[in-house]
């Protein structure tokens, strides 16, 4: 599988351009705790090897992105992509979902807040911890 | 999720994640999650639906006011 076609190539790499800072990304691969079966062009997709694939292939589209591929063999939500050590994407990022992904990375090289001063003044006052979970799919 | 981001880069305080829900229906299940995108905010879910950032943010702020 090829995730990435020449078009989209062309248009990650043009917003790839206004990265402004260094974005690491750590890709953690291992048994996923409960696998299930997804099968896409008469195969089955194997979620670590597409997701590695990809982010090697947007890797190669700007010197501003350095990818780690670490391989554990504790289960868990595998494939884990983590994004300048904050932005986590479990599974597969494929679809509409690779969208978020490449709007994470170029969240994480921007060097001013993209949120209004409003917004920003809320956070700010946040008195407790939040962990959002955000359930997303491919469509 | 790009507002879930953007809030967890603004503020140490928030922490983000995206979980894809067919590649982990177990734990979708486990949230009640029946569409998307649904934001389950400290393993509770909170709220479903596109939102605009106003609204976000505010949710983010109600959902730590109220935890316990």
């Amino acid at each position: 599988m090829n995730p990435l076609g020449e078009h989209e190539r062309a248009a990650i790499r043009e917003v790839f351009v206004d990265l402004e800072r260094d974005v690491p990304i750590l890709l953690e691969l291992g048994p996923e705790a409960a696998p299930i079966t997804v099968l896409a062009g008469g195969r089955e997709i194997d979620f670590g090897d597409e997701t590695k694939l990809l982010l090697e292939q947007l890797a190669e589209l700007s010197d501003r992105i350095d990818l780690t591929v670490k391989e554990t063999e504790n289960p868990g939500q595998w494939p884990k992509t983590t994004v300048a050590g904050a932005l986590v994407y479990h599974g597969l990022p494929w679809g509409y979902e690779l969208t978020t992904l490449v709007g994470a990375i170029a969240e994480a090289g921007r060097t001013a807040p993209s949120l209004s001063s409003a917004s920003l003044e809320t956070l700010a006052s946040l008195e407790r911890d939040v962990a959002l979970e955000v359930y997303v799919t491919p469509t | 999720m790009l507002l879930a981001y953007r809030c967890a880069l603004a503020s140490e305080r928030v922490t983000a994640a995206a979980v894809e829900a067919t590649e982990f229906p177990a734990a979708a299940d486990r949230h009640g999650v029946v569409s998307v995108p649904a934001i389950v905010a400290n393993d509770r879910l909170a709220w479903v639906g596109s939102v605009p950032e106003k609204a976000f943010v505010e949710h983010v702020h109600r959902v730590s006011k109220s935890l316990p």
